[in-house]
């Protein structure tokens, strides 16, 4: 009989027939109020639709399969699975204005409620999504209205002071 | 073979082969209050928003988790400290996300508006900012998040800056706390 038959979420006992499972929740957090101006992510619209960035110089990853890297990202992928997503930005106005942004997947489908703020409440604000996939996909945040948005060189560090993801795998 | 021969986290499987295995071991703890103390107190900056610590608002299953109760110093109470805590001491080693929802009245302007993050008594800024405004009608309250991973007890806070306008803990009945609420959720076994 091999010891090999027997797997449990991907893992193979040793030679002893021994398991090392995690019982540790497995999540993603990235953003921790770092100072970064806008200007110098990749950036280059703020128009309905453009993409947008997030900042944190040492993110936390410990779903196994799942990516996002450091610095300025946009975006990032999970494994198969079902995961509870918090994120939280916010944005400078030349004007009265508002501003949404969510998640979209790879056939640019809106998978998420909007975080949405305006001039008035100028605060940061947090949107939600529930995702339950079954192979591999990559999750982009966009902006998905916008009125009045200041440049990009306006924004100063305050979308990285205030930006925030947190991804907690359910299943 | 034996079945015992299989060993997960230390536990052996059941005669007929299945293991139960804790996947998420979430320990929580969760605080409101329907109730202000009465007075009108004046938030500035460097202040500690202070949530309520009474048995009957207190779902607690988190053990380690000590209560710093309020102070003059550190919180807009002149009177009345003690039925507040100021700050929590997380004292098992591990990775937690910090939740809270701090709300303030403002001096009825528009634009008036006070900035919070977690803190910790390091000096360490744990989390991004959030935003509490007023656009002159409406209060808005905000979350304000955190993971931190410690391997020693660690005295954290919902630190309160970069004040704009007069904000104070009442001025509405008693929504200030009534809206307020924290958790600490563990995400390490």
């Amino acid at each position: 009989m091999s010891h090999n038959a027997q797997i449990i979420n991907g893992i193979e006992p040793t030679t002893t027939g021994a398991f090392s499972l995690s019982t540790d929740s497995e999540y993603i957090s990235f953003g921790v109020g770092g100072s970064s101006s806008y200007s110098t992510s990749p950036a280059t619209s703020l128009a309905q639709l453009a993409t947008f960035y997030m900042f944190d110089t040492a993110p936390v990853n410990t779903i196994m399969g799942a990516s996002i890297g450091s610095g300025w990202i946009s975006s990032f992928t999970l494994p198969a699975g079902r995961y509870h997503v918090v994120f939280q930005f916010r944005v400078v106005f030349s004007a009265t204005g508002q501003a949404a942004i969510g998640i979209y997947d790879a056939a640019n489908t809106h998978i998420s409620t909007p975080m949405r703020i305006g001039t008035s409440g100028i605060q940061a604000s947090h949107g939600f999504a529930y995702i339950d996939i079954s192979s591999d996909q990559t999750f982009t945040f966009k902006l998905a209205s916008v009125t009045n948005v200041a440049s990009i060189a306006s924004q100063l560090t305050v979308p990285s002071e205030h930006n925030f993801l947190f991804i907690l795998k359910v299943a | 073979m034996s079945h015992n021969a299989q060993i997960y986290n230390g536990s052996t499987s059941q005669a007929d082969g299945t293991v139960s295995t804790a996947i998420l071991n979430a320990q929580t703890a969760a605080m409101s209050t329907p109730a202000f103390n009465g007075s009108s107190e004046t938030v500035n900056n460097g202040h500690r928003f202070p949530f309520i610590f009474n048995a009957s608002f207190c779902r607690i299953a988190t053990s380690g988790v000590t209560v710093v109760t309020a102070t003059a110093a550190n919180t807009p109470f002149a009177t009345n400290q003690s039925s507040y805590a100021e700050a929590f001491t997380i004292n098992n080693a591990g990775t937690y996300l910090l939740k809270a929802n701090p709300y303030f009245t403002f001096g009825a302007a528009s634009g008036s508006a006070m900035t919070c993050r977690w803190r910790d008594t390091l000096g360490n800024n744990l989390g991004p900012k959030t935003r509490l405004s007023c656009d002159g009608s409406w209060q808005y309250g905000n979350i304000v998040y955190a993971v931190i991973t410690i391997t020693s007890p660690r005295t954290v806070f919902v630190s309160c800056s970069e004040k704009s306008g007069t904000v104070t803990l009442t001025g509405q009945a008693n929504l200030t706390f009534s809206w307020g609420y924290l958790q600490i959720l563990k995400l390490t076994k």
